[in-house]
């Protein structure tokens, strides 16, 4: 019989907690705010280093002779400050006749994000310059290709592969 | 008989320049294939030590032995088999004592066989001692192309790529201004929604402004693959000229070095953009370098097989464009011309 009564205290305060936690019109949006902060906690947590998602990708698709692009690459051409970035991939084909492209930034700042698809634009219609009266394949492959934008995450995709480097990367991030 | 013997000696000399020629040949292959790669070389050069050792054989028998009718005869039957009989009676005259006689005609022979081997050796030693001081001198050569800028097509952009992917090495610090399709003729474009001047600090420009930015000191040009069939031979080089006059308006103290337009693969000529036009375009390029005071690097010839294309094995999409190998050998052409360009 002890054991009952206390069993019944124990639901009674759960259900009082739980009905003061409803109560109030005023409580329901922090409610709602917590719970979108908490979302996006939990993507950031999830979110892979860039590196580890190039590596999957290249276990996943045959990339065409992949060439990782230096700091001084992205600044030098692109005018892209690395130090506004945590972390980056900047890959090319090593052959001047592949329009291969896989960029996936992570920029400090969200504020950046712009600037940064902004640059990424330029690689996008360089390529496409290059490619629209020389090489028409590539240039197909070029003209279906977007900068995307998630979060504070910036990435380009410009590879006859591209869906399944999407998905790698969206998945990733 | 002894009237045959001048005969004998007629036959051994064409015998051994036969051979000597066969080895020259080898020698001159090789010579040729010097900028390529190491492996290269040392096929040939072993293939050469080959014939040398082979020759020298032939000729120690013929002196040692006495026997070199027989000798003489194995080497005439490559060359003219006529001499055979003759050859057969010099072996009697060997008998009639007279071998001192001629053994010392093919003792010349081998002294004129050793001279080769010594000239080869010569230019082996050369080449060493050469590579040796481009070793002794690594850094300073190295250091040569820092204030570098390279401007190209789109074979300039695959050396571009190969550079980025060394990054652990002095091709980390070279500037490129290359991008597909480019040409002496849109260089001299406005920028625009048609033009592909190479992207430098996020947007297109022409190539003496990102020249100005960099503060290069140095501009490697390669360009006339997309220029031959618009302009011609003589048109591709008055605009080429017209371009650089650009640059050194803008950069009055950048040092120019021409590099000559590479081949194509053989049979995969597109008008004019076929292989003697290019050397012919080379050897104007090289002249116009000479007589404005400009460097001029050769990579094409470095590259081209023995009838002067594109060597297959340097090729990458069976047309024009490089292969990693290819590009090894440009830094090897490039790191030669440093060398002796050093101050």
């Amino acid at each position: 019989m002890k054991r009952k009564g206390k069993a019944a205290v124990c639901v009674f305060a759960t259900m009082a907690v739980l009905l003061g936690g409803c109560g109030g019109n005023g409580s329901e949006a922090p409610a709602a705010e917590v719970s979108s902060e908490a979302v996006e906690v939990q993507e950031t947590v999830n979110a892979k280093p860039v590196k580890d998602i190039y590596e999957e990708i290249k276990q996943s698709v045959e990339l065409y002779s992949p060439v990782e692009m230096a700091d001084s690459f992205i600044s030098n051409y692109y005018g892209i400050v690395p130090e506004k970035l945590e972390e980056y991939v900047f890959v090319m084909s090593e052959e001047a006749t592949s329009a291969e492209t896989i960029v996936i930034m992570k920029v400090k700042d969200e504020a950046d994000v712009e600037s940064i698809s902004a640059a990424l634009q330029v690689v996008v219609d360089e390529k496409s310059a290059e490619m629209e009266d020389y090489l028409p394949e590539q240039f197909e492959i070029v003209d279906k290709s977007s900068v995307k934008t998630k979060g504070n995450y910036v990435y380009l995709v410009i590879s006859e592969s591209a869906d399944a480097i999407i998905g790698i990367i969206e998945n990733g991030i | 008989m002894k009237k045959y013997r001048w005969r004998y000696g007629v036959v051994s000399g064409l015998a051994l320049v036969c051979m000597i020629s066969g080895l020259k040949t080898d020698v001159l292959a090789a010579g040729k294939k010097t900028g390529r790669t190491g492996a290269d070389i040392i096929a040939k050069a072993e293939g050469s030590m080959k014939a040398v050792e082979s020759i020298k054989i032939t000729v120690d028998l013929i002196g040692s032995e006495g026997t070199g009718t027989a000798k003489g005869k194995e080497t005439v039957e490559n060359g003219t088999a006529s001499e055979d009989s003759e050859g057969a009676q010099d072996t009697e005259i060997l008998g009639n004592g007279e071998e001192d006689e001629l053994t010392g005609e093919t003792e010349e022979n081998k002294e004129k066989e050793e001279g080769g081997e010594e000239a080869l050796d010569e230019e082996e030693a050369q080449e060493e001692e050469g590579e040796e001081a481009r070793e002794e001198n690594a850094d300073e050569i190295d250091a040569y192309f820092d204030d570098s800028v390279f401007v190209g097509d789109s074979i300039m952009l695959g050396f571009r790529n190969y550079a980025m992917k060394r990054q652990d090495t002095f091709l980390s610090r070279m500037n490129f201004l290359a991008a597909g399709s480019f040409s002496a003729n849109n260089a001299l474009w406005d920028v625009g929604e048609e033009s592909v001047h190479p992207v430098y600090q996020g947007e297109q420009r022409q190539i003496w402004d990102s020249i100005s930015m960099m503060g290069s000191k140095k501009v490697f040009i390669m360009l006339g693959m997309n220029d031959l069939n618009i302009t011609g031979l003589e048109g591709s080089c008055e605009i080429y000229q017209e371009l650089i006059g650009k640059i050194k308006e803008s950069n009055p103290d950048v040092e120019i070095h021409i590099m000559s337009m590479t081949y194509i693969l053989k049979g995969e000529d597109v008008g004019k953009l076929e292989n003697n036009t290019i050397r012919e375009f080379n050897g104007m390029l090289k002249e116009m370098a000479e007589g404005n005071g400009w460097g001029f690097v050769d990579v094409a010839e470095a590259l081209a097989d023995e009838n002067g294309d594109l060597a297959a094995e340097y090729c990458s999409d069976g047309f024009a464009h490089q292969n990693p190998e290819a590009y090894d050998v440009w830094v090897s052409v490039l790191r030669k011309y440093a060398g002796e360009h050093l101050e």
